[in-house]
Protein backbone atom coordinates (compact mmCIF):
# COMPACT_ATOMS: atom_id res chain seq x y z
CA UNK A 1 0.00 0.00 0.00
CA UNK A 2 2.78 2.42 0.93
CA UNK A 3 4.71 1.52 -2.22
CA UNK A 4 1.62 2.27 -4.28
CA UNK A 5 1.26 5.59 -2.48
CA UNK A 6 4.88 6.42 -3.22
CA UNK A 7 4.46 5.57 -6.90
CA UNK A 8 1.26 7.56 -7.20
CA UNK A 9 1.90 10.63 -5.04
CA UNK A 10 5.61 11.29 -4.71
CA UNK A 11 6.85 12.92 -7.91
CA UNK A 12 10.46 13.51 -6.96
CA UNK A 13 11.37 11.47 -3.91
CA UNK A 14 14.46 12.68 -2.12
CA UNK A 15 15.48 9.09 -1.64
CA UNK A 16 13.99 5.65 -1.76
CA UNK A 17 11.06 5.18 0.57
CA UNK A 18 10.42 1.62 -0.51
CA UNK A 19 12.43 -0.44 -2.92
CA UNK A 20 11.02 -2.99 -5.30
CA UNK A 21 13.42 -5.90 -5.01
CA UNK A 22 12.19 -7.26 -8.32
CA UNK A 23 10.84 -10.57 -7.18
CA UNK A 24 8.14 -12.26 -9.20
CA UNK A 25 5.54 -11.02 -6.74
CA UNK A 26 6.87 -7.41 -6.93
CA UNK A 27 7.89 -7.54 -3.30
CA UNK A 28 8.92 -4.25 -1.69
CA UNK A 29 11.24 -3.75 1.23
CA UNK A 30 12.26 -0.83 3.39
CA UNK A 31 15.67 0.64 2.49
CA UNK A 32 18.51 -0.41 4.76
CA UNK A 33 18.83 2.85 6.62
CA UNK A 34 15.18 2.72 7.63
CA UNK A 35 15.59 -0.83 8.91
CA UNK A 36 18.68 0.28 10.83
CA UNK A 37 16.69 3.10 12.41
CA UNK A 38 13.84 0.76 13.33
CA UNK A 39 16.34 -1.52 15.05
CA UNK A 40 17.11 1.28 17.51
CA UNK A 41 13.63 0.86 18.98
CA UNK A 42 12.27 -1.72 21.36
CA UNK A 43 8.65 -2.62 20.89
CA UNK A 44 6.04 -3.78 23.35
CA UNK A 45 5.43 -7.50 23.39
CA UNK A 46 1.80 -7.32 24.44
CA UNK A 47 0.51 -7.64 20.90
CA UNK A 48 0.18 -3.94 20.14
CA UNK A 49 3.81 -3.50 19.02
CA UNK A 50 4.16 0.13 19.94
CA UNK A 51 7.66 1.46 20.53
CA UNK A 52 8.55 1.53 24.22
CA UNK A 53 12.22 2.45 24.23
CA UNK A 54 14.76 4.06 21.90
CA UNK A 55 18.51 3.48 21.93
CA UNK A 56 20.00 6.68 20.48
CA UNK A 57 23.50 5.26 20.00
CA UNK A 58 22.55 1.70 19.10
CA UNK A 59 21.39 -1.38 20.99
CA UNK A 60 24.90 -2.16 22.23
CA UNK A 61 25.34 1.24 23.93
CA UNK A 62 23.77 1.41 27.42
CA UNK A 63 21.78 4.59 26.87
CA UNK A 64 18.08 4.83 26.23
CA UNK A 65 15.15 7.13 25.79
CA UNK A 66 12.34 5.56 27.77
CA UNK A 67 9.21 7.51 28.68
CA UNK A 68 9.09 5.65 32.00
CA UNK A 69 12.25 7.48 33.06
CA UNK A 70 12.74 11.24 33.28
CA UNK A 71 9.98 11.96 30.78
CA UNK A 72 11.96 10.38 28.00
CA UNK A 73 15.29 12.16 28.35
CA UNK A 74 18.46 10.20 27.62
CA UNK A 75 19.32 8.04 30.63
CA UNK A 76 21.48 5.06 31.49
CA UNK A 77 19.55 2.04 30.25
CA UNK A 78 16.97 0.75 32.75
CA UNK A 79 17.93 3.44 35.27
CA UNK A 80 16.68 6.93 36.00
CA UNK A 81 20.15 8.44 35.71
CA UNK A 82 20.26 11.14 33.03
CA UNK A 83 23.36 11.28 30.82
CA UNK A 84 23.49 14.92 31.90
CA UNK A 85 24.06 13.91 35.54
CA UNK A 86 27.05 11.76 34.64
CA UNK A 87 28.38 14.63 32.53
CA UNK A 88 28.14 17.14 35.40
CA UNK A 89 30.14 14.88 37.67
CA UNK A 90 32.74 14.30 34.99
CA UNK A 91 33.02 18.09 34.54
CA UNK A 92 33.71 18.30 38.27
CA UNK A 93 36.68 16.02 37.59
CA UNK A 94 35.41 13.06 39.51
CA UNK A 95 37.24 9.97 38.21
CA UNK A 96 35.21 7.82 35.83
CA UNK A 97 35.69 4.75 38.00
CA UNK A 98 34.33 6.67 41.01
CA UNK A 99 31.27 7.87 39.10
CA UNK A 100 30.61 4.28 38.03
CA UNK A 101 31.00 2.97 41.56
CA UNK A 102 28.91 5.70 43.16
CA UNK A 103 26.05 5.44 40.66
CA UNK A 104 26.35 1.63 40.59
CA UNK A 105 26.66 1.46 36.83
CA UNK A 106 29.27 -0.01 34.49
CA UNK A 107 32.26 2.03 33.41
CA UNK A 108 31.01 1.58 29.85
CA UNK A 109 27.79 3.37 30.78
CA UNK A 110 29.79 6.29 32.21
CA UNK A 111 31.82 6.52 29.01
CA UNK A 112 28.70 6.28 26.85
CA UNK A 113 26.97 9.06 28.78
CA UNK A 114 30.01 11.34 28.56
CA UNK A 115 30.45 10.65 24.86
CA UNK A 116 26.75 11.30 24.19
CA UNK A 117 26.67 14.54 26.14
CA UNK A 118 29.93 15.74 24.57
CA UNK A 119 28.41 15.31 21.13
CA UNK A 120 25.25 17.36 21.70
CA UNK B 1 12.45 14.11 58.45
CA UNK B 2 13.38 11.40 56.00
CA UNK B 3 15.67 12.41 53.13
CA UNK B 4 15.26 10.51 49.87
CA UNK B 5 18.18 10.88 47.47
CA UNK B 6 17.50 10.52 43.78
CA UNK B 7 19.68 7.90 42.09
CA UNK B 8 21.37 10.52 39.93
CA UNK B 9 23.15 11.77 43.08
CA UNK B 10 24.80 8.44 43.78
CA UNK B 11 25.05 6.32 46.88
CA UNK B 12 28.12 7.90 48.50
CA UNK B 13 26.46 10.97 50.01
CA UNK B 14 23.52 9.16 51.63
CA UNK B 15 25.91 6.50 52.88
CA UNK B 16 28.25 9.11 54.39
CA UNK B 17 25.32 10.87 56.08
CA UNK B 18 24.20 7.61 57.64
CA UNK B 19 27.73 7.01 58.90
CA UNK B 20 27.58 10.25 60.87
CA UNK B 21 24.23 9.26 62.41
CA UNK B 22 21.73 10.89 60.10
CA UNK B 23 19.82 7.66 60.10
CA UNK B 24 16.74 8.76 58.17
CA UNK B 25 18.46 8.89 54.81
CA UNK B 26 17.36 6.79 51.83
CA UNK B 27 18.83 6.28 48.39
CA UNK B 28 16.52 5.48 45.50
CA UNK B 29 18.49 2.53 44.23
CA UNK B 30 18.72 1.00 47.69
CA UNK B 31 14.96 1.34 48.20
CA UNK B 32 14.22 -0.31 44.85
CA UNK B 33 17.32 -2.51 44.58
CA UNK B 34 15.49 -5.81 44.19
CA UNK B 35 13.42 -4.39 41.38
CA UNK B 36 16.24 -2.65 39.51
CA UNK B 37 18.51 -5.69 39.73
CA UNK B 38 15.80 -7.85 38.25
CA UNK B 39 15.65 -5.46 35.31
CA UNK B 40 12.14 -4.32 36.19
CA UNK B 41 11.09 -0.80 35.44
CA UNK B 42 11.07 1.57 38.37
CA UNK B 43 9.27 4.48 36.78
CA UNK B 44 9.34 8.10 37.91
CA UNK B 45 5.65 7.80 38.63
CA UNK B 46 6.28 5.00 41.09
CA UNK B 47 9.00 6.58 43.20
CA UNK B 48 7.48 10.05 43.18
CA UNK B 49 4.18 8.57 44.36
CA UNK B 50 5.91 6.69 47.15
CA UNK B 51 7.97 9.68 48.23
CA UNK B 52 4.79 11.74 48.39
CA UNK B 53 2.83 9.08 50.24
CA UNK B 54 5.56 8.52 52.82
CA UNK B 55 6.32 12.22 53.26
CA UNK B 56 9.95 11.81 52.26
CA UNK B 57 11.90 14.92 51.28
CA UNK B 58 13.33 14.29 47.81
CA UNK B 59 16.84 15.56 47.02
CA UNK B 60 17.89 15.62 43.39
CA UNK B 61 20.18 17.46 41.03
CA UNK B 62 17.98 16.79 37.99
CA UNK B 63 16.55 20.23 37.35
CA UNK B 64 15.20 19.11 34.00
CA UNK B 65 12.35 17.59 36.00
CA UNK B 66 11.04 21.13 36.30
CA UNK B 67 10.95 21.47 32.50
CA UNK B 68 8.60 18.53 32.20
CA UNK B 69 4.90 19.19 32.63
CA UNK B 70 4.40 15.46 33.19
CA UNK B 71 6.78 15.35 36.12
CA UNK B 72 5.45 18.59 37.58
CA UNK B 73 1.99 17.06 37.44
CA UNK B 74 3.26 13.96 39.21
CA UNK B 75 4.75 16.07 41.98
CA UNK B 76 1.48 17.93 42.42
CA UNK B 77 -0.62 14.80 42.26
CA UNK B 78 1.50 12.95 44.81
CA UNK B 79 2.09 15.97 47.09
CA UNK B 80 5.86 15.74 46.85
CA UNK B 81 8.33 17.94 48.69
CA UNK B 82 11.52 18.27 46.66
CA UNK B 83 14.81 20.17 46.75
CA UNK B 84 16.89 20.60 43.60
CA UNK B 85 20.64 21.08 43.90
CA UNK B 86 21.78 23.38 41.13
CA UNK B 87 25.35 23.23 39.85
CA UNK B 88 27.01 23.19 36.45
CA UNK B 89 29.58 20.78 37.89
CA UNK B 90 28.62 18.53 40.74
CA UNK B 91 31.11 16.80 42.95
CA UNK B 92 29.91 14.41 45.65
CA UNK B 93 32.16 15.95 48.29
CA UNK B 94 30.58 19.36 47.70
CA UNK B 95 27.10 17.86 47.96
CA UNK B 96 28.02 16.16 51.23
CA UNK B 97 29.51 19.34 52.67
CA UNK B 98 26.40 21.29 51.64
CA UNK B 99 24.06 18.76 53.22
CA UNK B 100 25.95 18.82 56.50
CA UNK B 101 26.10 22.60 56.53
CA UNK B 102 22.41 23.07 55.73
CA UNK B 103 20.78 20.21 57.63
CA UNK B 104 18.85 22.63 59.84
CA UNK B 105 17.39 24.27 56.77
CA UNK B 106 16.31 20.88 55.41
CA UNK B 107 14.62 20.18 58.76
CA UNK B 108 12.75 23.48 58.52
CA UNK B 109 11.66 23.08 54.93
CA UNK B 110 10.49 19.54 55.58
CA UNK B 111 7.84 20.86 57.93
CA UNK B 112 6.21 22.99 55.19
CA UNK B 113 2.93 21.82 53.68
CA UNK B 114 3.42 19.77 50.51
CA UNK B 115 3.74 19.95 47.58
CA UNK B 116 6.69 22.30 47.28
CA UNK B 117 9.89 22.65 45.30
CA UNK B 118 13.04 24.58 46.10
CA UNK B 119 16.11 25.13 43.97
CA UNK B 120 19.35 25.81 45.81
CA UNK B 121 22.92 26.25 44.71
CA UNK B 122 25.63 24.65 46.78
CA UNK B 123 26.55 28.14 47.97
CA UNK B 124 23.11 28.42 49.49
CA UNK B 125 21.38 30.77 47.03
CA UNK B 126 17.77 29.67 47.23
CA UNK B 127 14.47 30.08 45.38
CA UNK B 128 11.05 28.51 45.70
CA UNK B 129 9.48 27.25 42.48
CA UNK B 130 5.79 27.10 41.64
CA UNK B 131 4.77 23.61 40.56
Amino acid sequence: MLYEFQEREVEQPVGPMFVDIGSAAAQTVLPGYIREAVELFEFATDGIDWPTCFHPRGRNVPLSVDPMFRSGRVTIVNRGIPAESVWRRWLAEEPRWFIAQDLEIDLGAVDAAIAFRSAV
Amino acid sequence: MKLFFDECLGNGVPKALRLVRFTNVLYLKSVYRWKIEQGKINSDDEWLARAGRQGWLVITEDLAILDSSTERSLMLEHQVGIVFLEAAKLESRDVLAFMLRRMNWFEAVDSEPRPFAYVTTLRGSLRKVEL
